[in-house]
């Protein structure tokens, strides 16, 4: 039992980068882009349940306030993130340098992401609001995380 | 089993609940994504993560 919960971010990664690089014919490119999308929509799911905590009263006022500025950087990040790849000169082959621009984004994107993870779960009193709140941030760093894979991956384009 | 064992299953099975239902989420939302150009997908995420902002913004 310890080792599955101890393990479930490295089980939801698994699962991203079966999804991420199951298909042959999927560039990197369109591989990050689902990436991010997903972190968009973790995104979205995690300022939700942040919403509804606090009506329930598992969650203080000044315990949201404390969380905003963490999750408003991750959505920053994420925009950044997208804004980069967008720019991106030969899509299907970023450079080296994109590479790293990329790199550096999602790296910050994850400091926030554990900062979200260690800080949400001290607050939150609701034990099952708690638990889908870790899950919807880990999945979130497996998504951020898996973008770092996808750009190491050999082949493709 | 003792209730310490059976308290321990219980958080056990919601955390799989909860990894379960994101996993699904996830894959739903890679469903839904095929046969859209990557650009279109970057747009789609762009807007999510907009309106995210908008719902953080408004806690």
């Amino acid at each position: 039992m310890t080792f599955i919960r101890h393990n479930i971010s490295i089980i939801l990664l698994a699962i991203m980068l079966m999804l991420l690089t199951a298909c042959p014919s999927t560039d990197k490119t369109r591989a990050i882009a689902r990436a991010e999308d997903d972190v968009a929509q973790g995104l979205s799911s995690t300022a939700n349940l942040l919403k509804d905590a606090e009506a329930a009263g598992s969650l203080a006022k000044e315990d949201v306030a404390f969380l905003k500025p963490i999750l408003t950087e991750v959505g920053k990040g994420n925009l950044q993130a997208i804004e980069l790849v967008k720019s991106f000169k030969d899509i299907s082959n970023p450079s080296l340098d994109e590479q790293t621009k990329l790199l550096q984004i999602i790296s910050t994107i994850s400091t926030n992401l554990t900062s979200l993870n260690n800080e949400g779960a001290l607050r939150i009193k609701d034990n099952k609001k708690k638990v889908l709140f870790n899950t919807i941030v880990v999945s979130m760093q497996s998504s951020a995380t898996s973008i770092v894979v996808i750009l190491n991956l050999k082949g493709g384009k | 089993m003792d209730d310490k064992q059976l308290e321990e299953l219980l958080k056990l099975i919601s955390l799989g609940q909860a990894a379960f239902a994101r996993a699904l989420e996830i894959i739903n939302n890679h469903k839904a994504q095929s046969g859209k150009t990557t650009d279109e997908i970057l747009t789609e995420a762009k807007e999510k993560t907009e309106q995210a902002l908008e719902v953080i913004n408004n806690l």
